[in-house]
């Protein structure tokens, strides 16, 4: 039975965090979703789950934010909810250079598993840490770029651009959404059931809407 | 069990259960002297091991300082045979100290004579340059050393250096020793509580007693921590590593492992479909307690997960992989270890302790959301006591042997359940059925439930109508009006009065009627899992 409380929402998105260990996925969603952040945060064994009621241009999204480990590229089990996912932020930290070299395995992995024409930006976590930056701002850009996605630098620590980038993503779904491109359960079903490992929901080609993301190079 | 040893246990359990009050020093040396009444209490009988399993599925390890020793005997890193004991631990810390000469290579400290340039310089390309070899080891020593500085980071103890470090040369050691799963995240949260123990429990005074026996202090020596965690780690690990494995690896190390015996590997029928199954052995464990187990003990709730679309793969891999580490406070966890050890490195009762915390959480599982449901089960609500918990996983796995521990409970359950059936008939509980341990329990509910309650007060967010305890409690009768319980929440009619302390007398009066205590049980659960 539904409850009063599953239709508080306009839209239902789900997102995953994917990235190399260690380079805050887990405090970003944090800083995102309750706004804190904690210096040792400990680190996610398979998945994990947190939710956040948002809103943009007056339509409520609740948004589903499945946090991945690290280590987990190859579990089957996270390739499951790749599948799921509506959007997915790929992070690596800037101060480690194998974390931006596995950006391209991450991206190759989302092919693999994900949707096509799910929603992808890139982020490059912990610009507080400016003076033991490995990867500059150029770089992370131009490998955005290349793949035709969104790239933003945050700091979930000192709050930089966090909203921004989750917002971004959320933006890009809800246009796919509102253009009739994407799946949405929010809106067109009140029972809210997300996971089920034998749904095999292939998204409509939405070419006609720009494919990707029209706006990569813009930013 | 058989009757003559049923007898035996009880007359111990009575034994240590009248533990003496401490000598009058207890100040300074407290603790001591509880290992040494544990010592002659709990190892000097014959047969005391079969003993010791049992005080670890009672929940009695818990007072014991001498636990370390017991996770040694049920993992096998020492024998029953106390005459063997000193034997053991020198052969394994020996092993451990020969692992560490082996795998923590130094070409800067190497500096043999006759050495090959090509080979032994920090830009050589040889496959068996050392400097490779460091360099290689220098990456998977990084990974651990990510994880170690994030394990427990609100106890200090794990805050130390030379704690981090052990854990290091432990995970490092273990990592080469087994390179085929080298290290896998969660491995650390699994010595973490090993090497914990093993220093809550090394104590000089032991050493300096001259009244223990040898074997004793040996196996307690303080200056063998790290090889001993070793030890504990590796046969624990014997029973894990397999859940540490993806899908994709573990098939690799199965072909590896099949081309290297495949002159005297006999295929059996149907076997290659089997070892080629693209699912992980914890893919394939959780499956087979949720649709064997879970479908046999609570099938209303497996089909309720099944319909909610949650594979127990999203919640159960870290329930398992860290041995239920993060679903209970630390003193919980490890009670709930000894039980778990007692079968040694198999974990017999694993899957049992897994089925049984999901139908403990059943109520709101049944009835309330996806997203509440998902949230419950990514974070396991902290409150039930772990004694309570391997009770009922014992009685499911074998309910001829242990009787269902707490029939309250189950009672209180059922009047949920009633709560949803419009058949008033069925509400009807009679007084007497509430025997003194529901009156204990009511208790125990109610306190916890108003610090509960007080700390959700001082929460601001919270909406006060849903604080309005009084409103759901003071229900005189559920005559038949259904949605009562489990349903209150949400039909709290927006009241906003706020919370009047009860009089003792009113307080004694509700908790003594079982279906208060279900309220207050479902309010607590409630505040716990929304509020908290």
């Amino acid at each position: 039975m539904a409850r009063a409380t599953d239709k508080k929402y306009d839209h239902l998105f789900q997102l995953l965090l994917c990235g190399d260990s260690s380079v805050g996925k887990t405090c970003l969603i944090s800083r995102f979703a309750d706004n804190e952040f904690r210096h040792t945060h400990i680190n996610t064994i398979g998945i994990d789950f947190k939710l956040k009621l948002f809103t943009i241009r007056d339509k409520k999204i609740r948004m589903q934010i499945w946090d991945t480990a690290g280590q987990e590229r190859y579990e089957t089990l996270t390739a499951q909810y790749y599948r799921k996912a509506q959007g997915i932020i790929l992070v690596y930290d800037i101060t480690r250079e194998e974390t931006f070299r596995n950006v391209t395995k991450w991206l190759r992995n989302i092919e693999d598993h994900g949707v096509k024409g799910v929603k992808i930006i890139l982020i490059g976590n912990k610009v507080d840490l400016e003076s033991e930056r490995k990867i500059s701002t150029r770089h992370g850009q131009k490998l955005a770029n290349q793949h035709n996605i969104k790239f933003f630098e945050t700091s979930a620590w000192k709050d930089i651009n966090v909203t921004e980038a989750f917002t971004e993503l959320a933006e890009q779904i809800l246009a796919k959404v509102e253009s009739g491109g994407g799946r949405d359960r929010g809106s067109s079903s009140i029972r809210e059931s997300a996971i089920k490992l034998h749904e095999q929901q292939p998204t409509p080609a939405t070419k006609s809407h720009g494919g990707c993301c029209s706006g990569g190079s813009s930013n | 069990m058989t009757e003559a040893e049923e007898g035996f246990l009880s007359v111990t359990l009575e034994d240590t259960s009248t533990r003496e009050p401490a000598p009058v020093d207890v100040d300074t040396t407290d603790n001591y002297h509880y290992t040494r009444d544990d010592w002659y209490k709990l190892f000097s009988q014959d047969g005391y091991l079969k003993v010791l399993k049992q005080f670890a599925l009672s929940g009695e390890l818990q007072r014991s300082n001498l636990r370390s020793i017991c996770w040694k005997l049920f993992l096998g890193v020492i024998p029953e045979d106390q005459s063997q004991w000193i034997e053991a631990s020198n052969l394994s810390r020996e092993k451990y100290a020969a692992l560490k000469q082996k795998y923590m290579i130094d070409p800067h400290k190497d500096v043999e004579a006759s050495l090959d340039l090509n080979v032994h310089n920090p830009l050589s390309l040889e496959e068996d340059s050392p400097w490779n070899q460091y360099f290689q080891d220098g990456e998977i020593k990084q990974i651990i050393t990510q994880d170690i500085v994030r394990t427990h980071p609100d106890q200090m103890f794990f805050r130390q250096q030379d704690i981090q470090n052990s854990m290091l040369d432990i995970l490092f050691c273990y990592a080469k020793e087994e390179p085929d799963i080298s290290y896998r995240q969660g491995m650390h949260e699994l010595l973490a509580p090993i090497l914990f123990i093993l220093h809550a429990e090394s104590r000089d005074d032991v050493q300096n007693d001259d009244s223990l026996s040898p074997a004793l202090k040996v196996v307690m020596d303080p200056a063998c921590i790290d090889a001993d965690a070793f030890a504990l780690f590796s046969e624990l690990m014997e029973g894990m590593q397999h859940f540490f494995l993806s899908a994709s690896l573990e098939s690799d190390i199965i072909r590896a492992r099949q081309q290297k015996n495949s002159n005297r590997h006999v295929r059996k029928p149907f076997e290659s479909d089997e070892v080629y199954l693209p699912t992980s052995s914890i893919a394939r464990k959780l499956d087979k307690i949720h649709d064997v187990l879970l479908k046999n003990a609570d099938e209303q709730l497996y089909y309720r997960l099944r319909d909610l679309g949650i594979p127990p793969q999203t919640y159960g891999i870290r329930w398992i992989r860290l041995l239920f580490g993060r679903e209970f406070h630390l003193p919980s966890m490890l009670q709930l270890w000894d039980a778990l050890f007692v079968e040694g490195n198999s974990l017999g009762l694993m899957d049992y302790v897994f089925v049984t915390m999901l139908t403990l959480i059943r109520d709101t599982l049944l009835t309330d959301d996806y997203s509440t449901c998902m949230q419950l089960l990514m974070k396991y609500p902290p409150w039930f006591e772990v004694s309570d918990l391997v009770q009922r996983a014992l009685h499911l796995r074998n309910p001829a042997r242990y009787p269902d521990p707490v029939p309250h409970v189950r009672e209180w359950t059922q009047i949920n359940e009633d709560m949803h059936t419009p058949s008033p008939n069925q509400l009807h509980i009679q007084e007497d059925r509430s025997p003194p341990e529901v009156v204990k329990m009511s208790h125990k509910l109610a306190n916890k439930t108003k610090s509960v309650f007080a700390q959700a007060t001082k929460q601001m967010h919270i909406p006060k109508k849903q604080l309005s305890l009084n409103t759901k409690l003071s229900l005189p009768k559920p005559s038949g009006g259904g949605g009562g319980g489990g349903e209150g929440k949400s039909k709290s009619n927006g009241s906003t009065s706020a919370m009047t302390p009860l009089s003792a007398s009113e307080e004694q009066e509700m908790i003594r009627n079982p279906k208060v205590c279900f309220y207050i049980y479902q309010f607590y659960r409630y505040c716990t899992v929304h509020l908290l």
